[in-house]
């Protein structure tokens, strides 16, 4: 559920804006304000990133985009029909969300008293 | 603990944001966060922003316009008055256009640094050679003229109308990538446009070559290589021309001629040998309609995205269908109901080169006759990203801007250091209101007014209206010369040297309604000796023009069809002419199998230079070792190095007339002197060791349309967004003029009479974004010399089975 919820805000936020950064901002701030857990913040910043990423990624190639993404794959030196693109955008937005919302849980866990922390540890 | 665990995953956080918020990859200057996001990247250059343009409104439109849009992606513009109409110009062509417009008038300006560091020195030699200062002569004339004003202010208007509703995700392709966003367009952007053209169509610098050649060699060698009368030359005006006028009297020529102080020069400003453009007209007697048909092929370097854009613009008071260019408002080559026009490259000289004598203590100085004059400092300031600006300050002549110090090492060394420039295009011009004039004409009178606002580059117009009337004027600011002024370096401190005044426009070379019925021009001489005005120019030798000339001659009855033949005619004619005489002097025995072999491809060739043929490359190699062996010797100098040759029509010449020449002499060994048969078999020899090197051995690949191929390269030549290696016919000096990376830009051919029909294709596409299929939708048709029947309307509710979509642009308001 917060994943999908976090999918609808990157995306929105992405839609109406041109940084690209909201997906690292979006699971930053889920985990510094919502998330009980390292881990459960890692996981859900790491998936709704990805997803967010790599589904926008698809859709846009599904509906016209094949050729710049052949363009651009010329340009990098790539096969034109490689979907080695697909990987890096998948990929970066993985990486983004996953420690954008761990920093944002630890900046949150380092104000908090040790005791409430118990239950949570990553690592 | 728990601050070690925050600090690792920050770190990696903040790493995350560098790596992809800035650009970190060496030589790329995108940010790869920008580039991969797929809501604002380049995964949002695909065709989804190509879909159908939604009905709107437009803030400054005053009216509702309504736009066609035929399956080629054509706009066809109906608007209710002038200003609506340039406005949704600049609106519709920055909408497929936008990075092209930019990254052009960046170039005229001297302003690529700004988005390409590396481009400094470019820029530097673009505000020194005064392009910026030629563009804002240009907008101070027309922003005085009321016509010129409404139309590129409207343009304008138009094009900041559809930039200030672009969203960084929409930026086309090439923003991203150069990661920067497009500026505001005005005004000045059309003039440099217009400069930038001027420049390529115009920039020459034959006196340094002259000048040259001249010290090298002797007036002598000139007269005999250089000034003599041009071999089977076909002039544009036909040679029998009466010219009904009284010359204005020629400036006094000082009494001795002026020899530069020479310097090492390699390279000139020149136009590309492949370039050669075509226009024609025959009149009702020569067609099978009895209207006369007009054609024009204007040649330039290809590239991508395509130099123009197809429009019709209809407004209460015109139709004009024809190709824009992208950020200048109006039609530059088209026909409306009436009439039709077309342009070829006129070569005329119209920059001078003078070497300035500045006061030995006083750099500001500079001697002119008996006095000191006062250079006036122009300040310009080239911004280069991520760097400090640069601050140049240019001496300002009377005789144009001092490109370089004489300590000053030039950009190229096609610029002489310590030489003033004059240039018709620094002087203010309105060629916007040429154009203005010549989209409305309605007869033959007002294609010459709109010719009398039109100055630079000066072009061959082609004329045919549906009365019947057909005309060529060889239109420009010409200046009025003595004999050989301009032709070398001339002295900046010599009031004699000085331009005195331009040929009139009423004097200009020009034909009306000539008795054969024909009218062409390739970019070759305008007259014969017996025009009252010295004239000359880099002009085209006369293959191309006297191909079409004997062409036109005996065809009768011509369909549209034959005009589109004949832009596609590869017939060589330089091998025609030569080829018979070298192919004679060769014997059989003294050759080896391989070369009896490429003798025997000639000996069968029928001269067409088409793709699947062998000959043309032999020839060609032949040709140019053959060049090489005659001139090699005598051309070259100790302290200049090599000299430029004698042009092609030359060395044809000697050969089919002066086979005794002492230039078949190979000055260099002296104990036997070669003849011409000695130079075609060493040179015959040499092509074929030089073609199994290039090309490997003897194969497929030597086809003329693999061997030579056409690459038509994006316009910042960014990787994966041209189309390299086409397999097309022609060659240079040949109508259908096609070579590596120049041929025709435009074909277009217009039949006049009760409904104008007309065909066209240019090697390109519609659409700018290199996402889109309309990128490059009619270059394989291009290739194969095919035409798209161009779609005129009458009206805006007209249907036609090609016409696919309807937009409704409506005013909002001022």
């Amino acid at each position: 559920m917060i994943v999908l919820l976090l999918i609808v805000l990157i995306f929105a936020l992405q839609f109406f804006t041109p940084y690209w950064w909201w997906v690292i901002v979006v699971p930053l701030i889920y985990g510094l304000l919502i998330a009980r857990s390292g881990w459960r913040a890692f996981g859900a910043g790491f998936l709704s990133g990805g997803l967010a990423w790599l589904l926008m990624s698809v859709y846009t190639a599904k509906n016209g985009g094949v050729l710049v993404l052949g363009r651009v794959n010329n340009m990098l030196n790539l096969p034109p029909d490689s979907f080695v693109m697909f990987l890096v955008c998948a990929g970066l937005g993985l990486l983004c969300g996953g420690f954008g919302a761990l920093t944002g849980y630890l900046l949150k866990d380092l104000f908090r008293n040790s005791d409430d922390a118990s239950e949570v540890s990553l690592g | 603990m728990k601050w070690v665990k925050f600090i690792i995953s920050a770190s990696i956080t903040l790493a995350l944001f560098y790596l992809l918020n800035f650009p970190v990859i060496e030589k790329t200057p995108f940010a790869i966060g920008d580039f991969a996001n797929p809501y604002s990247g380049f995964w949002q250059n695909g065709e989804m922003i190509e879909e159908q343009l939604d009905d709107r409104e437009i803030p400054g439109l005053q009216e509702s316009v309504i736009v066609q849009w035929d399956n080629r992606g054509v706009p066809h513009v109906f608007a209710r008055n002038a200003h609506d109409l340039y406005f949704v110009q600049g609106y519709l062509t920055a909408r497929d256009r936008l990075w092209q417009m930019d990254i052009i008038t960046r170039a005229g300006a001297g302003r690529v640094a700004e988005v390409i560091p590396e481009r400094v020195e470019f820029d530097r030699y673009r505000r020194r050679t005064g392009m910026l200062y030629a563009a804002e002569m240009a907008v101070k004339a027309a922003m005085a003229d009321e016509t010129s004003r409404l139309a590129m202010e409207a343009l304008s208007d138009g094009v900041n109308a559809w930039i200030d509703q672009l969203t960084p995700a929409k930026y086309p392709l090439e923003f991203k990538v150069l990661n920067y966003a497009p500026e505001a367009w005005s005004p000045l952007k059309s003039a440099l446009l217009l400069k930038y053209m001027s420049w390529n169509l115009s920039a020459r610098n034959n006196e340094v070559l002259w000048s040259r050649t001249r010290t090298a060699l002797g007036d002598s060698v000139m007269s005999e290589l250089f000034f003599r009368k041009p071999l089977n030359m076909k002039t544009i005006i036909p040679a029998d021309n009466a010219w009904d006028f009284k010359p204005v009297e020629a400036p006094k020529a000082p009494d001795s001629l002026f020899s530069a102080t020479m310097l090492a020069f390699e390279n000139m400003l020149q136009p590309a040998p492949d370039l050669g453009s075509n226009n024609w007209v025959v009149d009702g007697s020569k067609t099978l309609s009895g209207y006369p048909i007009l054609s024009n092929d204007p040649h330039l370097g290809l590239n991508l995205p395509s130099i123009w854009y197809e429009m019709q613009l209809v407004s209460p008071e015109m139709n004009v269908y024809g190709v824009t260019l992208p950020g200048a408002p109006g039609v530059i080559i088209g026909f409306n109901e009436n009439i039709a026009w077309g342009v070829t490259n006129a070569g005329v000289d119209v920059m001078d080169w003078y070497q300035m004598h500045f006061h030995p203590e006083d750099p500001w100085k500079y001697r002119f006759g008996e006095e000191w004059r006062e250079a006036t400092p122009r300040i310009e300031e080239v911004h280069v990203r991520g760097e400090a600006t640069i601050i140049d300050t240019i001496a300002m002549t009377h005789l144009g801007p001092v490109a370089y110090r004489a300590n000053e090492e030039s950009y190229t060394d096609a610029i002489p250091s310590g030489m003033a420039l004059r240039w018709v295009a620094h002087d203010p011009s309105l060629e916007v209101k040429a154009f203005w004039l010549l989209n409305r004409a309605v007869g033959y009178n007002d294609f010459v007014e709109a010719l009398s606002f039109y100055d630079c580059p000066a072009q061959n117009f082609v004329f045919a209206s549906r009365h019947g009337d057909i005309a060529m004027h060889h239109n420009g600011k010409i200046p009025l010369r003595w004999k050989h002024q301009g032709r070398f370096i001339s002295d900046g401190s010599n009031p004699a040297y000085e331009w005195q005044g331009y040929i009139p426009k009423a004097h200009i070379p020009y034909s009306k309604n000539p008795a054969r019925g024909f009218l062409g021009s390739a970019n070759q001489n305008p007259v014969t000796g017996n025009y009252p005005y010295q004239m000359y120019g880099f002009y085209a030798t006369f293959e191309r023009g006297a191909r079409i000339h004997e062409r036109l001659e005996e065809m009768n009855n011509i369909t549209p069809e034959d005009m589109m033949a004949l832009q596609n005619d590869n017939l060589n004619l330089h091998a025609r002419s030569a080829l018979p005489a070298m192919l004679a002097s060769l014997q059989d025995e003294e050759l080896s199998l391989f070369e009896y072999r490429n003798l025997e491809l000639l000996q069968g060739w029928d001269y067409e230079s088409h793709r699947d043929s062998i000959a043309p490359i032999i020839f060609k190699y032949w040709w140019d070792n053959f060049e090489k062996l005659i001139w090699e010797d005598e051309f070259s100098h100790p302290e200049f190095g090599q000299l430029k040759f004698p042009r092609k029509d030359v060395t044809i010449g000697l050969l089919l007339n002066e086979p005794d020449s002492r230039y078949f002499d190979n000055i260099l060994t002296e104990d036997y002197p070669e003849t011409l048969a000695d130079i075609l078999l060493l040179s015959f020899q040499r092509a074929d060791l030089e073609l199994s090197e290039e090309l490997g051995q003897f194969s497929e690949d030597w086809r003329w349309g693999k061997s030579r191929g056409t690459d038509i390269t994006h316009l910042a030549r960014i990787p994966g967004m041209s189309r390299l290696a086409l397999n097309t016919n022609g060659n240079r000096g040949i109508v259908n003029a096609t070579g590596k990376t120049q041929g025709p830009s435009w074909r277009m051919v217009v039949a006049l009479g009760p409904e104008v029909k007309a065909w066209g294709i240019y090697p390109g596409g519609q659409s700018g974004n290199p996402g889109s299929s309309n990128y490059d939708a009619f270059i394989d048709d291009w290739v194969e010399g095919q035409y798209y029947e161009l779609i005129y309307l009458k009206s805006p509710a007209e249907t036609h089975p090609d016409v696919v979509a309807k937009t409704i642009l409506k005013g909002g308001g001022k």
